[in-house]
């Protein structure tokens, strides 16, 4: 089997400047990210979109994880991973002009058009991937003439799992040295499709990372009600595969742990479990009161010091000086967000009530 | 309207990956297709696993005890040997099996997966009617996989060896559904199911695997998804059905011509697509109609055949549209009990003399 190199280089044998030009890179897209959910967040309180998941909080785990793939990798995403499809889909030396990433890569498609195109996608507009027969983050986008292979989710969790290491053994069939990478939430861990898909790329040794994105709550269920293990990746010893558990939140240490695990993967040693310990910063969809579930003094804490974006460490200075102010603001008005929401039901929720009312009646 | 189906003349590699799997494979042994000679059912599908295997470098299969051990009822005899890197044993996991070899053809390498027995693939029912029947309607990107249905009953196996699953499958829109009842048919309808670039359910009657042999066309005979045959002409009535009730119904229609009555026999060979043309046809010469099945009577295929004939065929219908089906029960394991149950010759008898008397 032939070893593609591994495409984000790891920050313990780089200089510092590239150390530095890593983590600006991972910012910009964790930064575009958020603006970007920012707006659909925006749009769902005026109706533009029916149904918004937002990946808030999730960033620092998902772009690492797009970042580290290499042209014709496969990307299967869920619900909170527009970081990840945002890092795969755009060019940064096209998408950030200023902030000199380099020359061109040639490959990826101009990252203007594809971001309209996947607004639309968002909006279930006929210009969307998926000509507005699927919503959301439902929709595949495969254009290996970009070099991308993106699978949507189906809304069963953890059925992605299985398909997404078909991908990785049509990799290794291919002996391609390219891999798969897949994400889950710790809910989805729970299904029959984690165990089949997972115990399957271990016994075949697919070159499959499969990302944990535990944020200890799925939908309402909180995590020690979903599983009794002490922490997702001692899963690893029983599917006999390298698992580790890593903060989420630290786009470096995911970087880090990701770089590993790739390099297992194409090396044809096998899948990797990552789980990266994150924190629920949102509700399961946009609006629908279940962000309550977590104890206003954790949503605090998210927004202190967690959350990715408002982060001292591993952000870069002083070239990105000004956007991390921005974000440091936006990551305040979440937390305003959050508390307005936790005083009482908003006006969505009082029609809502309203109109329960009248049917009940 | 957005297709659900992709077109069967677009057999595309939608990731376009160029897979190299090094030197081709050997050609097939003069075994495989011994001219002039009988080959079983079970046989032909074997002869049509090997010829697509050798004629698609990317052809993969995937089962549980298919590769050394050569598959619970012999039917990939011989692959694995040939094709070590692309005949695989799986785990108990139909389910992870079915995803996997969904992610493998979108990328490129349409797959088989054998189920031991049909009646396990209720274990693999989301990743068939959520993830691959809709894919294509999703996103318009081809998904290559046969599922090989061992199914039926009759050999005493009880309840979760001998179920017919055909009609859960009928009901998904993105799902092909195939039931071969000749040896021929078996293997020119498997190789259209591989080269097929939608999800196909491949039905293989177990009763039939053994029972009945032919001899084989020569030749790369590929079948066509969707085309009902006439397997003996008639003009007084027609005999509905697919798998192992064809034999059943030709059976009864030759007791029928002993006493001059000459039943028309429509092998519907595919539900789906399903052939809704040569069963109309069939019905306006005959002006009755007689659906013969083995999965249970209550929305079971016969049904769709039913209301389909209501709505179309009702000008030229003489007498109600009946149907002979297996009750609305499970599978009894002794032999006695199950035959009781059966759709038998002398029930397509009794249903047919009365349509007859109207």
């Amino acid at each position: 089997m032939t070893t593609a190199p591994v495409s984000s280089a790891s920050p313990a044998t780089s200089g510092l400047a590239d150390i530095a030009r890593e983590r600006l890179r991972r910012y910009a897209f964790m930064k575009l990210a958020r603006d970007f959910d920012s707006r659909f967040e925006a749009l769902l309180l005026t109706g533009r979109v029916s149904k918004w998941y937002s990946e808030v909080g999730n960033e620092a785990t998902t772009v690492p994880a797009g970042l580290m793939l290499a042209p014709g990798d496969a990307l299967c995403t869920l619900h909170r991973d527009l970081g990840a499809i945002l890092a795969v889909y755009l060019d940064p030396a096209r998408a950030f002009p200023e902030m000199g990433f380099g020359e061109p890569d040639g490959r990826r498609p101009d990252p203007v058009e594809i971001l309209v195109r996947l607004a639309c996608q968002l909006l279930g507009k006929g210009a969307g991937f998926s000509q507005g027969v699927e919503r959301s983050f439902h929709y595949g986008y495969l254009a290996p003439e970009h070099g991308i292979l993106h699978l949507g989710m189906i809304s069963h969790l953890g059925s992605m799992i299985p398909v997404a290491a078909g991908c990785a053994f049509a990799h290794q069939l291919a002996g391609s040295g390219r891999l798969a990478v897949n994400f889950i939430g710790e809910g989805g861990t729970s299904t029959g499709d984690f165990h089949e898909g997972l115990n399957m790329a271990a016994v075949w040794k697919l070159p499959l990372v499969l990302v944990i994105e535990n944020n200890r709550y799925a939908f309402s269920t909180p995590a020690h009600l979903q599983y009794a293990a002490r922490q997702l990746s001692d899963r690893g010893v029983g599917y006999g595969i390298a698992a580790e558990t890593v903060d989420g939140n630290d786009p470096d240490a995911m970087a880090a742990a990701l770089a590993r695990a790739a390099a297992r993967a194409r090396a044809g040693e096998g899948p990797t479990l990552l789980e990266a310990m994150l924190g629920r910063m949102r509700g399961h969809s946009e609006g629908d009161d279940s962000l309550k579930v977590v104890p206003a003094e954790e949503l605090e804490r998210y927004g202190a010091g967690l959350c990715p974006a408002a982060r001292k460490r591993g952000r870069p200075r002083p070239r990105a000086a000004r956007a991390a102010g921005r974000a440091d603001r936006r990551a305040r008005r979440a937390r305003h967000l959050a508390r307005a929401r936790r005083r009482g039901p908003g006006p969505i929720d009082r029609h809502a009530a309203r109109l329960r009312a009248r049917l009940r009646g | 309207m957005r297709p659900v189906f992709a077109p069967v003349f677009a057999v595309d590699r939608a990731a376009g990956s160029t897979p190299a799997l090094g030197s081709p494979p050997p050609a097939l042994g003069p075994a495989n297709a011994p001219a002039g000679k009988e080959t079983t059912y079970v046989d032909a599908i074997n002869q049509g696993l090997a010829e697509e295997l050798a004629r698609d470098p990317h052809l993969v299969l995937m089962g549980q005890d298919i590769a050394a051990f050569e598959g619970a009822f012999r039917t990939t005899r011989g692959l694995h040997s040939r094709y070590p890197e692309r005949v695989l044993d799986t785990p108990i996991a139909e389910s992870g099996t079915i995803g996997i070899a969904i992610g493998a053809a979108v990328l490129g390498y349409p797959t088989v997966v054998e189920m031991q027995f049909a009646d396990f693939i209720s274990c693999g029912f989301n990743q068939l009617v959520n993830v691959a029947a809709k894919l294509y309607y999703r996103w318009q990107v081809p998904c290559p996989i046969v599922v090989r249905l061992p199914s039926g009953g009759g050999v005493g196996a009880g309840p979760f060896h001998s179920q017919n699953d055909e009609g859960w499958f009928a009901q998904t829109a993105g799902l092909k559904v195939v039931c071969p009842a000749t040896a021929a048919d078996a293997k020119a309808l498997l190789k259209a199911a591989i080269r097929d670039p939608n999800p196909v359910l491949f039905f293989e009657h177990k009763f039939l695997y053994r029972r009945i042999k032919e001899v084989l066309p020569a030749g790369d005979v590929v079948g066509v998804l969707g085309e009902a045959r006439i397997a003996r002409p008639g003009h007084d009535l027609t005999l509905v059905a697919y798998g192992s009730t064809v034999w059943t119904c030709l059976e009864a229609a030759e007791e029928l011509a002993i006493e001059g009555i000459e039943a028309e026999v429509v092998d519907l060979r595919t539900l789906i697509p399903y052939d809704e043309a040569t069963v109309l046809a069939s019905v306006k010469k005959t002006a009755r109609a007689l659906v013969v099945h083995e999965a249970p009577l209550t929305l079971g295929f016969g049904a769709e055949v039913a209301a389909r004939l209501a709505d179309t065929a009702f000008p030229y219908l003489d007498a109600p549209i009946r149907r002979v089906t297996y009750p609305d029960r499970p599978v009894p394991y002794a032999r006695v009990l199950e035959q009781q149950l059966l759709p038998s010759k002398d029930k397509v008898l009794a249903a047919a003399r009365e349509l007859l008397a109207y």
